[in-house]
């Protein structure tokens, strides 16, 4: 009888439907992808076969770093499961696409970039794998990160009104609060026995006050709304205090008031936001926003073709209005499902928190998620004057050696929070 | 027709499109990862409270994963952990201190199995399986109360799992024998690990499915589960870890 | 754990806000779209400012009527057809607001929110507008109106297609008058007269209280009136043209003795008036595809007698445009039930695909089947006993009424002449207006017979 009743609840139970993604063939649908895009940019004359050969060095490499890397991966790290990477190159992908069409000489730089992303994000997850490593790793990340934008204050040198750049020689220009992005994660997520420590959380909220401190005397406006944004998100994660976030955010009102009134940019912002078709913004203040509007509206949801768009042209299109020029050449639905990646990320940060190995991986995962979906969407949404504009770049996408490096880097949180990444650690055949 | 020339943009967007789906379809049905399996009993009462996650809270505030009784315990009063190396239980600042084996903790101390731990002046044995001390004696294991059973679905005949393991091959030394050339020497291996019941793949030619997907590596299962070793089925048993089957009846 | 992985969840706070955006996005992209990729900053449509690759507007023949060539926007041959259709069309500049150039602009650009400007990047041409007006209609309706101020609209009570829509003053869009700020001939040039003129109907409201006394009041058909050459009330008179005597209705009709109407107006009452006219479509949104329709008003007072008498005869407050009063005649002659006039028969993408065709829409029903047949009875009356068939080519059995529209004391009134063919060939309904051109039969009939004529006989 007992048997019985068992076999009919193991009949009754479905099985857990679950397909894991084959990698192999899903990669190669995404190199077919993107060598159908970058060959509307390489292959300028299709009659006479004339190939942009510099461009096509590029795309090359590019396409050859992701196999190499998901080959390496297999066969070194015994990983099987490729998906936050293969949206990665998929994004990626795009923004090389993007950056072929809007200004091609950036994409020496770029593919660079890319090669140095893939490796830091290689790098990261390995030292996630032991948060033990990685906890002793955030104080001195920590202080390296204030150093690195107080080193900004003295040796930035001002491009686009805002001081956040540090240039190396003439040829090498980088941007340090790119890299603090992925120390401030770092430092925010902390094991359960951190958590519990008060003293804790306020050393990451003083650490955070310095870095939007500093970020507001570089005049990086658009980025410390993002690290603002993130710190939130990481209080109250670490805390689950309401009154912390309360006095948080009374004091960004504050602040913000003080910054609306003494900044003239930020006030002509605002002012200028919702009102970009009157006709003294149009081609003045609103200039870049009624652009990528009428680009958006001309590409239609599938696009014009790459190449053929005029969002290109407009100043700044390879960088903060690189959504105009997705959408404008291949189309709305691309630009729409590129917000998708980052809000699913969002949404696959918060699944996983439940059976993450420590809050370090939740937390980490959630904030790297949660700042890669608010840069986009500042960035989506001030460039169609959904919100007032600032100039943010879009993650992945936007043309930027250290924006690349940065992105990957925080993707290596969201890696390292899969709970699939480090099994083998855990489960290996014990030989006898 | 020029109109043949939009077709690749549209191709394009859905080809896109098919990309993210079918990643995040992926991501998001992913198999929760096992979960660790250790045991505090209080020494007095005999009571067991069950460590399930990999860094558990105990106190007396709510949003403790263990709440304790105690008035002499804090409200966030330490956190025990699963490393890598072992099990760590941390004091987070609580006012009557956790002990170990009778010493007061400071920062994290690793905790191995049968160790008394004192917390707001109760005490609790903690029990896990594989965490026992490697130079001292072995601790008794909790995988010998641990038991499940595989069922051959063509023959209907189970294999008792006795001792938290259980492989499955062509060689004959194995505990299943399938006799059977696609099937490789040690093909898989069912066990019971920190993180449950695990089925691991030992590099077979053939493969190893659960529940009709190939998996990679070792792939946590639960009772009900249907291993699938080239053409041969099993149901996997979980009678956990208080005894058989017939100590359920 | 458990409180961290509680606590991640307020992550859904920013994924909802960043969804709530990307609606917002979707939906302003779905509604101004259109408006975005036709600005004069878009360099896919402009070139230096001109707009590079409008579509055609054909007429219903097939003339171009307004095409591209060379980034220039060059319109009909024919420089008095430009003129004619001058407000259906409209100009380069946007001073036309109402018409099709401004309003089908969005098409017309070549773009459309599936595949944004891609055909026109493409096909260097935009979608092709075809329209419901015959051209050369048009020209013999701005040749007859000969340089007077104002409209003349005929349309196929049948299916709803405008033939002429014809609003003076105009101008050859080609070459702009220098004076046209200036000069009083110029005055209100820019405004579709059709559409957008409001008139006082005069005698030819004549016709709603007929309708609205053969609805309402059993035996008025049959009633006698003397008119001794005003109605006379309490507060002051209302003047008839001449004595017609003992009349009844089919005679007052046709002679249109203002004593008996007012008279009439009174036994129907204003509400009851007032409920037929708005029947007939004033007060309505009366639309006219994208194009905008002015509303017509009327409001008939409750108790005061002469007022109510001045009601009767069209001369109170009540405002008519000529393209509603076609459309009544439409509905009479259509068996009591308007046909939706419509000017645009079609828009073709430079693709080939139709996007917007236009349909016959049947109106609200206005009067029974009965009481149209009868007034249409009447209204044929009205050219056998008055003003004689011979306008009219033959057979064609013209039926209508005139109008002589008071404004001001000082000044000639506003001749109106509004009518249809009870002619199952040539189904026209059909109004004119000439802005102070005195005698509605005299002066305005003449013009509806040579355009009406015009367009039979091009059949």
């Amino acid at each position: 009888m007992a048997k019985k009743a068992e076999d009919k609840a193991l009949k009754m139970r479905k099985p857990h439907k679950r397909r894991p993604l084959k990698t192999i063939p899903m990669l190669i649908l995404l190199t077919a992808y993107q060598l159908y895009l970058f060959s509307q940019l390489t292959v300028t004359n299709i009659k006479e076969l004339e190939i942009n050969y510099t461009m096509l060095v590029y795309f090359v490499v590019f396409i050859a770093a992701e196999w190499l890397y998901v080959i390496l991966m297999r066969a070194i790290a015994k990983r099987r499961n490729f998906e936050i990477e293969l949206i990665g190159f998929f994004l990626t992908g795009i923004g090389f696409a993007a950056i072929g069409s809007a200004k091609p000489d950036g994409l020496l730089v770029q593919t660079g970039a890319f090669l140095l992303g893939l490796i830091g994000f290689i790098v990261l997850v390995w030292i996630l794998g032991d948060n033990e490593r990685a906890m002793k790793l955030r104080l001195p990340l920590g202080i390296l990160a204030i150093l690195i934008l107080v080193a900004n204050i003295f040796l930035g040198s001002d491009i686009n009104g805002a001081r956040n750049w540090i240039v190396i020689g003439n040829a090498i220009s980088i941007q340090p609060s790119e890299f603090v992005k992925i120390i401030f994660v770092f430092v925010g997520a902390a094991t359960l026995e951190k958590l519990q420590t008060s003293k804790n959380l306020y050393m990451f909220i003083g650490f955070s006050a310095a870095c939007v401190g500093v970020l507001f005397i570089l005049k990086d406006f658009g980025t410390a709304v993002i690290f603002f944004l993130t710190f939130l998100l990481i209080a109250f994660m670490r805390s689950g205090d309401v009154r912390t976030i309360a006095l948080a955010l009374a004091s960004a009102a504050l602040g913000g008031t003080l910054i609306a009134m003494f900044k003239t940019t930020v006030k002509n912002r605002l002012a200028t936001y919702r009102h970009v078709w009157e006709p003294e913004m149009i081609d003045g203040k609103g200039f870049q926003q009624t652009r990528v509007l009428i680009g958006i509206a001309s590409g239609g949801l599938f696009g014009l073709g790459l190449g053929k768009g005029n969002v290109r042209d407009v100043i700044f299109s390879s960088t903060d209005l690189i959504f105009g020029v997705v959408c404008e050449e291949l189309g709305f639905i691309t630009g729409m499902a590129i917000l998708a990646c980052f809000m699913l990320f969002a949404v696959y940060a918060i699944r996983n928190a439940r059976t993450s190995r420590s809050t370090f991986y939740s937390i980490g995962a959630t904030a790297a998620a949660g700042l890669l979906l608010f840069q986009a969407s500042i960035n989506i949404f001030g460039v169609t004057d959904v919100i007032p504009f600032t100039g943010v770049t879009l993650p992945f996408i936007s043309r930027g050696g250290s924006s690349m490096i940065s992105c990957w880097a925080l993707l290596a949180f969201l890696k390292a929070g899969d709970a699939r990444t480090y099994l083998t650690t855990y489960g290996e055949i014990k030989k006898k | 027709m020029k109109l043949v020339l939009y077709l690749p943009q549209i191709i394009l967007s859905l080809v896109a499109i098919f990309i993210i789906a079918r990643c995040f379809i992926s991501l998001f049905s992913m198999r929760p990862a096992g979960k660790p399996k250790a045991v505090l009993i209080n020494k007095d009462s005999g009571k067991k409270l069950a460590i399930s996650t990999y860094e558990t809270s105990l106190g007396r505030a709510k949003n403790c994963d263990i709440l304790l009784a105690s008035t002499l315990a804090s409200r966030s009063h330490a956190v025990i952990s699963r490393r890598k190396k072992g099990w760590f239980i941390t004091d987070t600042d609580s006012k009557t201190g956790t002990f170990v084996n009778g010493e007061q903790t400071e920062g994290s101390v690793r905790i191995y199995h049968g160790d008394v731990i004192t917390i707001g002046g109760v005490d609790y044995t903690f029990i896990a399986p594989h965490a026992g001390r490697e130079d001292g004696a072995p601790p008794p294991v909790l995988n010998s109360g641990v038991s499940g059973g595989l069922v051959n679905l063509a023959t209907n005949y189970e294999y008792a799992i006795e001792n938290g393991r259980i492989t499955i091959g062509r060689n004959e030394n194995c505990d299943v024998v399938i006799e059977d050339r696609m099937v490789s020497r040690l093909h898989a291996v069912v066990q019971y690990t920190d993180e449950g019941w695990v089925v691991t793949d030992n590099d077979s030619r053939a493969g190893v499915g659960v529940n009709g997907y190939r998996i990679h590596g070792s792939e946590p299962i639960s009772g009900g589960d249907k291993i699938m070793i080239n053409t041969h089925i099993f149901v996997f048993k979980d009678y956990g870890e208080t005894g058989r089957r017939d100590a359920r009846g | 754990m458990k409180s961290a992985s509680n606590r991640i969840k307020i992550t859904w706070v920013f994924i909802a806000l960043s969804l709530a955006g990307a609606i917002f996005l979707m939906v302003s992209m779905m509604t101004q779209g259109g408006k975005w990729a036709t600005s004069s900053r878009n360099a896919h449509l402009y070139v230096n400012g001109t707009l590079i690759g409008a579509g055609n507007i054909t007429d219903a023949d097939g003339t171009i009527l307004c095409s591209t060539s060379d980034g220039k926007r060059t319109f009909a041959e024919d420089s008095e057809v430009r003129s004619s259709l001058l407000h259906v069309v409209g100009d380069n500049y946007g001073f036309i607001s109402s018409s099709v150039q401004n309003q089908y602009r969005t098409n017309l650009s070549g773009y459309n929110r599936i595949m944004g400007v891609w055909e026109l990047c493409n096909y260097e041409q935009g979608s092709e507008v075809n329209l419901t007006v015959k051209s050369q209609a048009c020209k013999t309706a701005y040749e007859a109106l000969g340089g007077r101020k104002g409209a003349v609209c005929v349309y196929n009570y049948k299916t709803g297609a405008v033939l002429v829509s014809v609003s003076t003053p105009a101008y050859d869009p080609e070459n702009i008058p220098d004076d046209i700020n200036d000069n009083d001939a110029y005055e209100g040039v820019y405004i579709n007269r059709v559409t957008m003129g409001l008139y006082p109907p005069g005698s030819t409201f004549k016709v709603i209280t007929t309708a609205a006394a053969i609805d309402n009041v059993s035996g008025e058909m049959s009633k006698t009136f003397y008119c001794d050459g005003a109605y006379h009330t309490s507060y002051g008179d209302i003047k008839c043209m001449s004595e017609h005597g003992n009349v009844q209705l089919k005679e007052a009709l046709a002679k249109s003795c203002n004593s008996a109407f007012a008279e009439i107006a009174n036994d129907v009452g204003g509400k009851a008036l007032q409920k037929t006219a708005e029947d007939f479509g004033y007060n309505q949104n009366i639309s006219l595809g994208k194009l905008g329709v002015y509303k017509s008003v009327i409001k008939t007072a409750k108790d005061d007698q002469l007022e109510l008498g001045w009601a009767g005869i069209g001369q109170s407050t009540t405002l008519v445009t000529p393209l509603l009063q076609t459309r009544i005649m439409g509905a009479i002659a259509n068996g009591g039930e308007p046909v939706e006039p419509y000017l645009v028969q079609k828009v073709t993408s430079a693709s080939g695909f139709t996007k917007e065709v236009a349909l016959t829409k049947t109106g609200s029903r206005a009067v029974s089947e009965e009481t149209a047949a009868e007034l249409k009875s009447l209204l044929r009356n009205n050219f056998e006993a008055q003003y004689g068939d011979w306008h009219f080519s033959e057979g064609l059995n013209p039926c209508g009424k005139s109008g002589t529209a008071e404004t001001e004391p000082d000044k000639t009134p506003h001749a109106w002449f509004a009518g249809f063919l009870d002619n199952e060939e040539y189904p026209y309904a059909f109004a004119v207006i000439v802005e102070e051109g005195g005698s509605g039969s005299e002066v305005a009939l003449p013009v509806a017979a040579e355009v009406v004529n015009a367009l039979a006989q091009a059949e």
